[in-house]
């Protein structure tokens, strides 16, 4: 059995979690720009860096029967520091939320639109920092068995809701139930797939699932249909558990307008919602009995808490200037932008560790010149570019250049030595695109995204006339990007017959999940859209086997060897290619304590101790 | 007269119908569904759901069959639901419905009463430096786009005092400060001031221009001068004979409004996060929520079309010499 600790780990790695909670923030908005995001890639392996601190317990007899004293093995060493005093105190913390702000309810099984304010009053059994550690939120540890099947959680002791009752292991239980049936209105039965037993809940919405537990008050277990090293990062850290209590006697078809989903939401975390407007503000109080993993008990830091929800992104600035909120998170600011953010008085422009992703996607099943199926051509593509010229002379500088060639992997999965194609190699370009055969008559046929030309992509191309390669450019419209992007050019054929194009510049918030350590969501074999998003049709045998080697694995070294080789087989096809990354900012008031001790990212990412901040001098 | 507005009624039903056929084409034709634009990589909704969701959601009828099941559930009263949201249309429309009325209500009002004083002064100080002066504000107000004019008095009445002198003069956005120690009535006061004037400008300008050019042509009319060669005092000349008849045509302006100020609440709502009718109809768009799209284009187009029919009526009661046939 392997125990898991919430010990830090010592690279800071990019967080999942925040990942996939941007992209149900992004839905929320629901718009192209929704569909232009598309190129996300959550998911990921945080956990597996958290396992990176595990060990194996040398008794299969506590594999089978979870002892009550794993939990407080699993208990995380900063529990004590956390309770030992309140830290300095007081304030209204005034916060603003625009992309997210459309949600017209709370409930933990409709993943949309309600993220900004999860973190102040509900809690998961887990969640996954900045720095890929693991925060014990409403578990106070878990333990996994030997054969990486079975996660048993033991929850906090006295840990209740809102409304004073305690929560118990049935929540939990009743929460994942309901993610499993649409009638209720979730949307999530499909990231609980791992659970055993999930399928026949969906299909028959009457069912609990085999798969969830209770063993006892403060004891869950979830029994999986294969070992998923996954399910931390992916199912664990984000479904935020709801009370059973005032769903009780109702129909499934009942839950999505009753007053705790429509009106005030029951949660136990740090702050109570005391007042909701949808779409314009949610108004909290300190929650008395709040406690969580971390050893914490006790009221929150500050007062009050509101939430303001903006329309516009420019309305969200103006507000953000005129002085009407502590802190505003603004994705991808332009350089004018980032400029207005820094210039607010009082306030500090913090960079984000989150941000979004410009690359570009091969056509590598039918491309119009076959030789781009070549990977030095691909390579040579890569090496033309001087990416440092383009972030900061064209971009104006709010993107970086990648430290390696995929930045969204974990850096404890990747292998050392990565090429990282960087910086321009003219040359070495040439070199290739000579051995290859290159005829510098081809004309590749380039999409991009968004329509509206960015000043990158002329320069782009001039840098690639330098080497002999030349591009005729076309824009991917608004609102067929899916379609054109993913899908197969000519569905009058059962096969597939690849993209409409040869290469395509688009942008997304790509972390983790299209990454070999996350899932296979874009690169396996048979993730094809529609069976996932692998718009380039990469196709490699091995590339396929090691992942899945990986999420069977239950330590993180072993997982980490088979992700490594993963990283290794990407970085020598490179069957898309991150370009350039670009960060958001979080305005922070100078009067507000505690976001400055850890890294900033979204608010709606996990990890964060929001039961510590605060409004001071 | 009873005959003339249940004429007038008979003829808004094609009309209406009309409008919603084009709003519900439009909307369809249109590129992207509310569906596709929740899958993507990371999401829980997945590619191959697609096809179950649109149907679920009806989307994979025929256009027609879609039209024809929409305006057979809002015959019985009844606008469905939000495809994205799952929320009521109705319900949703009836809590945003009396904050547009506070703002545009307020707008018009505004309008109309410094549109016609001030169309009133400049007409009866032709070519002065006032006259001059209002001409400059008449074609702002009609050449700037409410958007732009919002965001220049955002900057200048809000973020600019509190940049400058810590003076939180007037917010930015929103109906109420979630945090505000104000009575309720006060602070929503407060919060209305900015967006009303940005509404009402344009507004302004349109009643400024058309009172100018009636007063004018009237002052210039023969019964005018009859009456000044009478002897009378010029006060009572401008008062009882130019602007009793110069006002009248100012009053149809009042109905034609209408659609302008539902245009410009879309985005002075959306700018000033005022949750109103324009800001749901921006919401629904970029959701392509064409239920709730249908929901605001049914409601807004029987706006405008009971608006003109009150005008004409009205326009029958303030002048006699009209006979509604």
């Amino acid at each position: 059995m392997a125990e898991y600790t919430n010990a830090p780990i010592p690279e800071p790695a990019r967080d999942p979690v925040v990942t996939r909670l941007i992209d149900s923030v992004t839905a929320a908005q629901v718009s192209r720009r929704s569909v232009l995001k598309a190129a996300v890639f959550a998911g990921t392996s945080a956990a597996l860096v958290a396992c990176s601190t595990t060990t194996e317990s040398a008794s299969p007899a506590a594999t089978a029967a979870p002892a009550t004293a794993a939990p407080a093995t699993a208990a995380p060493a900063t529990a004590a520091p956390a309770t030992a005093a309140p830290p300095p105190s007081g304030g209204t913390i005034r916060m603003g939320a625009f992309e997210g702000g459309l949600t017209d309810g709370f409930l933990p099984w409709k993943s949309f639109g309600q993220e900004f304010a999860w973190n102040w009053c509900a809690q998961p059994l887990v969640s996954i920092a900045a720095d890929g550690s693991i925060l014990y939120d409403l578990a106070t540890g878990f333990e996994v068995s030997s054969d990486g099947k079975t996660y048993t959680f033991s929850l906090v002791e006295g840990a209740t809701w809102h409304d004073g009752t305690p929560v118990t292991a049935a929540d939990v239980a009743f929460t994942y139930n309901t993610g499993l049936k649409t009638k209720a209105g979730s949307n999530i039965g499909g990231r609980l797939a791992p659970i055993k037993g999930s399928a026949a809940v969906v299909a028959d919405e009457s069912l609990d699932c085999e798969g969830i537990r209770v063993i006892d008050d403060l004891t869950i277990a979830f029994d999986l249909e294969e070992p998923n090293a996954q399910v931390i990062p992916n199912v664990f850290a984000i479904i935020r558990i709801a009370p059973a209590a005032p769903f009780a006697g109702k129909t499934l078809e009942e839950y999505t307008s009753l007053p705790i989903s429509q009106e005030l939401f029951i949660g136990s975390g740090p702050y109570k919602m005391t007042e909701f407007k949808a779409k314009e503000f949610v108004n909290f109080e300190p929650h008395a009995g709040y406690k969580n993993g971390t050893g914490y008990s006790g009221p929150p830091a500050a007062e009050k808490v509101s939430i303001r929800i903006y329309a516009d992104d420019a309305a969200q600035i103006l507000s953000t200037q005129s002085g009407e909120v502590d802190f505003n998170y603004v994705r991808r600011p332009s350089g004018d932008k980032l400029k207005t953010l820094q210039e607010i008085s009082g306030m500090t422009a913090q960079q984000s560790l989150v941000g979004f992703n410009i690359f570009f996607s091969v056509n590598l099943h039918s491309p119009s010149a076959p030789l781009l199926k070549d990977k030095n051509v691909r390579k040579a593509l890569v090496w033309a570019l001087d990416r440092e010229l383009l972030v900061g002379e064209v971009l104006g500088g709010v993107f970086k250049v990648p430290d390696v060639v995929n930045h969204w992997i974990q850096k404890w999965a990747v292998a050392d030595g990565l090429e990282t194609y960087h910086p321009q190699n003219v040359d070495r370009a040439k070199e290739l695109l000579a051995a290859a055969g290159w005829d510098s008559s081809i004309v590749l046929d380039v999409r991009h995204y968004p329509p509206t030309l960015d000043p990158d992509i002329p320069v782009i191309q001039a840098m690639w006339e330098d080497v002999g390669v030349k591009i005729k450019l076309t824009p991917l419209p608004d609102d067929t990007f899916v379609a054109d992007f993913y899908e197969d050019k000519d569905k009058s054929t059962p096969e597939d017959d690849g993209p409409n194009y040869d290469i395509a510049f688009v942008y997304g918030f790509g972390t983790l999940d299209g990454s070999p350590w996350g899932s296979d969501e874009t690169l396996g074999s048979t993730r094809v859209y529609p069976n996932g998003f692998n718009s380039m049709r990469f196709k490699s045998e091995e590339w396929d086997t090691e992942f899945a080697a990986a999420l069977k694995e239950t330590t993180p070294e072993a997982q980490a060897t088979h992700f490594k080789r993963c990283s290794e087989i990407f970085n020598d096809e490179i069957p898309y290619m991150p370009i350039y990354q670009r960060v958001d900012y979080a305005v922070v008031s100078n009067t507000l304590k505690g976001p400055e001790k850890a890294p900033i990212t979204h608010p709606a990412a996990g990890g964060i101790h929001y039961w510590e901040w605060f409004i001071g001098a | 007269m009873l005959r003339f507005i249940a004429r007038r009624l008979l003829i808004a039903v094609p009309i209406l119908l009309g409008v919603t056929v084009l709003t519900f084409t439009f909307a369809n034709i249109a590129p992207g569904d509310p569906i596709s634009a929740l899958v993507r990589p990371g999401s829980d909704v997945k590619p191959r759901d697609i096809e179950k969701l649109k149907e679920a959601l009806g989307l994979n009828k025929p256009l027609p069959e879609r039209y024809v099941n929409w305006l057979g559930q809002v015959v019985q009263g009844n606008l469905g639901a939000e495809l994205v949201g799952g929320g009521s249309i109705a319900k949703a429309l009836a809590k945003r419905v009396p904050n547009t009325i506070k703002l545009m209500g307020t707008a018009l009002t505004i309008s109309v009463v410094l549109g016609v004083l001030l169309g009133i002064l400049s007409a009866f100080r032709q070519h002065s430096k006032l006259d001059n002066a209002m001409t400059v504000v008449v074609i702002s107000g009609i050449s700037l786009p409410p958007y732009l004019l919002a965001i220049l008095a955002i900057y200048f009445l809000a973020v600019v005092p509190f940049q400058l002198f810590g003076i939180k003069l007037l917010p930015a956005g929103g109906q109420v400060d979630p945090v505000s120690t104000l009575p309720p009535i006060i602070d929503e006061l407060w919060h209305l001031i900015l967006p009303a004037l940005v509404l009402a400008f344009a507004g302004t300008a349109t009643f400024l221009r058309y009172t100018r050019a009636s007063v004018l042509e009237v002052m210039h009319r023969d019964f005018v001068t009859t009456a000044r060669s009478k002897g009378l005092r010029e006060q009572t000349v401008r008062l009882r004979h130019i602007l009793r008849n110069a006002l009248l045509p100012v009053v149809t302006v009042l109905g034609l409004s209408m659609p302008s100020l539902i245009v410009g609440a879309i985005f002075v709502e959306t700018l000033f996060s005022w949750p109103g009718i324009g800001q749901y109809a921006i919401e629904s768009t970029r959701e392509h929520d064409y239920a709730a799209i249908m929901g605001v284009g049914l409601l807004t187009s029987t706006a405008i079309v009971v608006a003109n029919l009150v005008t004409d009526v009205a326009y029958a009661f303030v002048d006699p010499r009209i006979r509604i046939r």
